[in-house]
């Protein structure tokens, strides 16, 4: 075949041009750690790695999520324990009312019961991130308690209220599921959600106040009608005790369950992760050797056309 | 013994310089676009039939020039401009959408810090921080998507303007090659002067060819037609002109460009369907790619993301439309939307949930500012392959995403294959029309031998002129 000068120099330029070109994308990958420069690099690679974004990216907030939610039901199960202790002592501090030493101390016992009846309402006020843990759906603190006019059923006028409401709050951690987040009021306190409440109430009138409703002097002792409404509280305030365990071991079911998943979560995340990377990240020690390859190829065609492109029939006339 | 052998001396001196002269010229061009080689065709000069021969004539030059294979030249170089301009135009695009996404700056990874934000909003809905980070991320996906539609027009408006530019060039080519179809026509054929002008036609042509995708004709004065999709567009000395137009349709709001023919008068004559040349890719990504309100059944970029930020605000509004703001109390939700507008360039957040973030309807029952069930929900639709195509939202902008990653890995294959066919024919032309400096080099030896051995021949009949002149004295 004839060929011409300028096709000499055209076709090393277009062969230069072609390799300089093949090097700079093995550089850039090389630089970026990314096989896929551009979208038209590999369509079909491309696809693949846009699902695997949104899969790992949906599996991450999945996760997270539970993570999140974990956490709450950890704080929820050490609120709800905190409780059902709290009312085991105040069951406790009954039955030491009852104690044959103690039937002289019905009012000093009394004002121990009200500040386990303070420490109870703080605890059914517990918070975390921002919510109250028993207030249901609502957002304010939702139990106060307060005194009222005193009744001949209630002298003290003590009660308990609850301001909360009996929703549940429920999360989607994963698609499609709806979980519970909280406890309902009326699962741990009773009826209405103040039912714990009142009987801690109706144990502290017994103790401050009289059957006519006037305030006991100190050191009167209990009688025993008294005696016998009181130990009727009891095995009432233990009732609640094992519910509160039970709504417990619940919440604490329910956490291993959403622990299990968020492993299992996670090991997928690594699988598609690494599916990912089978498509989207530049095989490193492959690409240094193409570098290699080209810049090999990129130094023989330059020692070529060196040497051809210089030489005609002029140099030797 | 006579003065012959001296005319024949003059002859061949004449002849040799002469091809010398086009030997000489051929290198002084070795590197100019579109010149083809040319060759002395020296000629015995007889006087008559069976007479001797009396000298050297330089009957014409022969230039070597293939023009089957200049046509099919121009094209494929029609069709590798468009391919290189797709390619160009598409990198831009893809440049624009900046997918895949190395940092948090695509579309995609906005809208997943979205997600990420309502699932926080969902878990603490009366929290008002987290409210108004889910307006801020709300706002930087719809930021976004302005700023993608905006450059997206902007490059539309750029490419008119390409096209416009070159359209503008073209034109004084068409005039041109009229003017050169007037003078090669008076030009003796074989001259150098209609060599040179069928050069510089070959030049305007492969020029006019990267655009437009011309097809010629030429007879036997060397004038040349050139027609352009079944018009005519340069033919002897006349030649029209090509407009860009615009054309507004009012039903459906498609603005769309078109070349047309127009006379020397400015009568628009007819408007040409370009398929192939750098003009026609730049009016097809105008007219298709980029024009959100295409009709047609081709790729366009933008209608397809109107189409999914519409389908993605459609569905976040409707759910959002079930639900209560922190301060609603109403029995029925206040139909509250998050977005309002519908398209890349449009979208924005609404101006009631945008001023207050308790707005925003997150909760499905009114007084209840720790439900987060509508927020939940609106996650969960969002990641249900509920879209088009059965897709995610997410899923539905990756189809787009990968359709025109298709789009680009088509074009680059094709621009490819048409750049070696290309360089193929471009070889074979080469081959019979360029000039190879090793082959003149070994011409300039020849005429210049064949000038020094004439010059001999003169001096030898001088000297023996000069003997006779002696011997008659």
């Amino acid at each position: 075949m004839r060929v011409s000068w300028a096709y000499r120099f055209d076709t090393a330029a277009a062969a230069l041009e072609r390799l300089q070109s093949q090097l700079l994308q093995q550089q850039q990958r090389l630089a970026t750690g990314q096989q896929l420069q551009q979208l038209g690099d590999d369509p079909a690679a491309l696809a693949r790695v846009l699902q695997m974004d949104e899969l790992i990216a949906q599996t991450q907030r999945q996760r997270d999520t539970l993570a999140l939610l974990q956490q709450e039901l950890q704080v929820l199960q050490l609120h709800a324990e905190g409780l059902a202790n709290a009312v085991e002592e105040i069951a406790l501090l009954l039955q030491e009312a009852l104690d044959a030493k103690n039937l002289d101390k019905p009012s000093l016992i009394a004002e121990r019961l009200y500040q386990r009846l303070e420490d109870l309402v703080a605890r059914a006020n517990a918070e975390f991130a921002g919510h109250y843990l028993f207030a249901g759906t609502q957002h304010a603190a939702p139990f106060r308690l307060q005194r009222t006019t005193a009744t001949a059923e209630n002298p003290s006028g003590l009660q308990v209220t609850f301001a909360g409401n009996l929703q549940e709050r429920t999360a989607q951690p994963t698609s499609g599921g709806s979980e519970a987040l909280s406890i309902r009021a009326d699962e741990l306190f009773g009826r209405e959600g103040t039912e714990l409440f009142a009987l801690v109430v109706a144990a502290y009138n017994l103790l401050a106040y009289r059957g006519d409703g006037s305030q006991r002097p100190p050191e009167e002792s209990l009688s025993a009608q008294e005696r016998e409404q009181l130990q009727q509280l009891i095995p009432q305030l233990l009732a609640f005790r094992q519910r509160i365990d039970r709504v417990t071991a619940r919440t604490a079911e329910r956490q291993s369950r959403w622990q299990v998943l968020e492993e299992q979560l996670e090991q997928y995340l690594t699988q598609l992760r690494a599916f990912r990377s089978a498509d989207a990240d530049a095989d490193l020690v492959q690409m240094a050797l193409e570098l290699q390859k080209g810049q090999t190829a990129l130094q023989a065609l330059l020692q070529t056309l060196s040497r051809v492109l210089t030489q005609s029939l002029f140099d030797v006339l | 013994m006579s003065f012959r052998v001296l005319y024949i001396a003059r002859s061949a001196l004449l002849a040799q310089q002469a091809a010398l002269d086009i030997t000489s010229g051929n290198i002084a061009n070795v590197n100019t676009p579109g010149y083809t080689r040319r060759r002395p065709v020296l000629v015995p000069i007889v006087a008559q039939p069976g007479a001797q021969g009396t000298g050297v004539l330089l009957l014409r030059i022969q230039e070597f020039r293939v023009r089957y294979l200049e046509q099919q030249l121009r094209s494929t170089t029609a069709r590798h401009a468009a391919a290189e301009s797709d390619e160009r135009v598409l990198q831009r695009i893809a440049a624009i959408l900046g997918e895949p996404a190395t940092d948090d700056v695509g579309i995609a990874a906005l809208l997943e810090r979205f997600l990420d934000a309502l699932r926080d909003a969902a878990y603490s809905p009366a929290d008002l921080s987290r409210r108004q980070l889910l307006l801020q991320r709300a706002e930087a996906f719809a930021q976004a998507l302005n700023r993608i539609g905006q450059d997206l027009e902007q490059l539309r408006q750029e490419l008119f303007g390409q096209a416009q530019q070159q359209l503008d060039a073209l034109n004084p080519l068409l005039q041109r090659l009229a003017e050169l179809n007037l003078r090669r026509a008076s030009s003796p054929e074989g001259s150098e002067t209609a060599i040179a002008l069928a050069d510089e036609q070959a030049r305007l042509l492969d020029t006019l060819a990267r655009q437009l995708p011309i097809t010629t004709t030429q007879d036997e004065r060397g004038m040349i037609t050139v027609s352009l999709a079944g018009h005519v567009l340069v033919s002897g000395g006349s030649a029209l002109r090509l407009e860009l137009r615009q054309r507004l349709d009012d039903a459906s709001g498609e603005r769309s460009a078109q070349v047309w023919l127009v006379a020397e008068s400015g009568t628009p004559i007819a408007s040409v369907p370009l398929e192939q040349g750098e003009l026609a890719s730049l009016l097809h990504h105008y007219n298709v790619t980029l024009d959100g309100q295409e009709r047609t059944t081709g790729f366009s970029l933008v209608r397809e993301l109107n189409g999914w930020v519409a389908e993605v605000v459609g569905r976040i509004n409707a759910v959002l439309a079930q639900g209560y703001g922190l301060e609603d109390t109403g029995p029925t939700p206040p139909g509250r939307a998050l977005f309002q507008g519908t398209t890349l360039q449009t979208v924005r957040l609404a101006a009631d949930v945008a001023a207050d973030a308790r707005a925003l309807p997150l909760s499905a029952a009114p007084g209840q500012p720790d439900d987060g069930t509508i927020a939940w929900r609106l996650l969960d639709e969002l990641q249900q392959p509920v879209f088009s195509g059965g897709r995610t939202a997410r899923g539905a902008y990756s189809a787009i995403v990968t359709q025109l990653g298709t789009l680009q890995a088509q074009v680059q294959e094709r621009r490819q294959w048409l750049q070696m066919s290309q360089q193929q024919l471009e070889a074979q032309r080469q081959a019979l029309e360029g000039v190879n400096l090793d082959e003149e080099a070994l011409n300039l030896i020849r005429y210049q031998k064949a000038f020094e051995a004439a010059a001999r021949v003169a001096s030898v009949a001088a000297s023996l002129l000069e003997t006779l002149i002696r011997m008659g004295s």
